[in-house]
């Protein structure tokens, strides 16, 4: 009996030690790793939102949404050519989700796509979505747009060769964002 | 023991990927960039120091029908503050080496010289024991990875080498591509070590 309680106080005492340095530097890096987080999404929101004419800063307004797992946010914000909306979506790819950025003005088009996190992909092959040869050719594209193999139509984008699954998913989220802005509108309207 | 000799057999004798082939999955995973593959290779480095220090501290204080589950506590706790360290001081590292960085906790390079070293050793020979080993496997890491890196994408911790006409073997990033490669680096490796016999 004496034997157990030694056993399991010695652990006790070794666990407890751990805990409290994995507290302290819990404690240090909190903060930054929260800011990095953060710039990341505002470089993203102002990299979406370059082409458009008098974007106010100040306006960013969280807008609602109905719940949706690939959804993560979406802010509107003022400008000379009329409300634009970034909406930052995390479609499933090929090792795990990808997180995009996407800019859309009133009228429902896609003015800006930015890849913020696509470290599930493939390097080589899938990675490639993050590139701005492949998200340029997203813009000014409208609802229901979708990502074929070969043939593009009018509102289709040809995915990249050996990168099918990671094409589709960035297709399916700039889709996403595409939909949740105009439910956005809606709401708002009502 | 003197510390040359542990340095030695950590960087070469028994080099913990070339030789003892410890750790495996996180190698192949790690090394399609020298990038990657350096930053996982200081990762293990960080990590075997400071489980080494703590585990030959206290050594004597563990009782051995614990031990095992008191190293997993000491090095889970070390591998979380490197983590968290990576996180916020080299975020761009992070994101590359992913889950690979919080699995380093079940890195057997690190249990094998937790178990065969630092449980046995004095704190100083540990610390160092935990160095040489942790270059040993950044070394190695690094060759694997740069062989890759030149072939699968033409280019060295992100500096292009042969211009825009080289097509490069995307395979050689790819896993098969990182097996073959690794397989075709262990031949010569051994090839060398056969050859000059008295090392063996």
């Amino acid at each position: 009996m004496r034997e157990y309680i030694r056993l399991g106080g010695t652990l006790c005492i070794i666990a407890a030690v751990a805990t409290l340095l994995l507290a302290v530097a819990e404690h240090v890096t909190s903060e930054r790793i929260a800011a990095i987080a953060l710039a990341a999404e505002i470089k993203a929101m102002q990299d979406v939102l370059l082409g458009v004419d008098g974007v106010d800063e100040d306006t960013a307004t969280v807008m609602p949404q109905e719940d949706d797992s690939i959804v993560s946010s979406i802010t509107r914000f003022e400008s000379n050519e009329g409300y634009v909306y970034a909406v930052n979506v995390n479609p499933v790819g090929y090792g795990g989700p990808i997180e995009i950025m996407v800019g859309v003005n009133s009228n429902l088009e896609v003015i800006g796509v930015s890849v913020i996190d696509s470290s599930g992909e493939t390097p080589g092959l899938g990675s490639r979505v993050a590139e701005a040869e492949y998200t340029d050719k997203f813009i000014g594209k409208k609802k229901g747009v979708a990502v074929v193999k070969r043939d593009a139509g009018e509102n289709q984008v040809v995915a990249l060769t050996g990168a099918t699954i990671s094409s589709k998913a960035v297709g399916k989220g700039i889709k996403k964002a595409i939909e949740a802005a105009e439910e956005a509108m809606t709401i708002e309207k009502n | 023991m003197k510390k040359i000799d542990i340095l030695r057999s950590g960087l070469f004798k028994e080099n913990p990927t070339f030789v003892q082939l410890l750790g495996m999955c996180p190698t192949l995973a790690t090394t399609s960039s020298v990038k990657n593959g350096l930053g996982m290779g200081l990762s293990v480095t960080a990590v075997l120091m400071c489980a080494n220090l703590a585990i030959s501290a206290i050594r004597k204080l563990v009782p051995d029908k614990i031990r095992i589950a008191a190293y997993v506590i000491v090095i889970a706790g070390f591998v979380t503050i490197v983590d968290l360290l990576l996180k916020a001081f080299l975020p761009e590292l992070s994101k590359s080496l992913g889950i690979f960085i919080p699995l380093i906790v079940v890195n057997c390079v690190i249990f094998a010289r937790a178990e065969s070293f630092a449980s046995k050793n004095k704190v100083t020979d540990s610390i160092v024991d935990g160095l040489a080993m942790g270059l040993g496997v950044t070394g190695a890491l690094v060759i694997i990875a740069s062989f890759r890196e030149i072939i699968g994408n033409g280019t060295w911790f992100g500096l292009s080498l042969f211009g825009s006409s080289y097509q490069p073997a995307i395979m050689a990033v790819l896993p098969p591509g990182g097996f073959i490669i690794f397989g075709l680096i262990l031949g010569g490796i051994n090839l060398i070590r056969l050859r000059g016999k008295a090392d063996v």
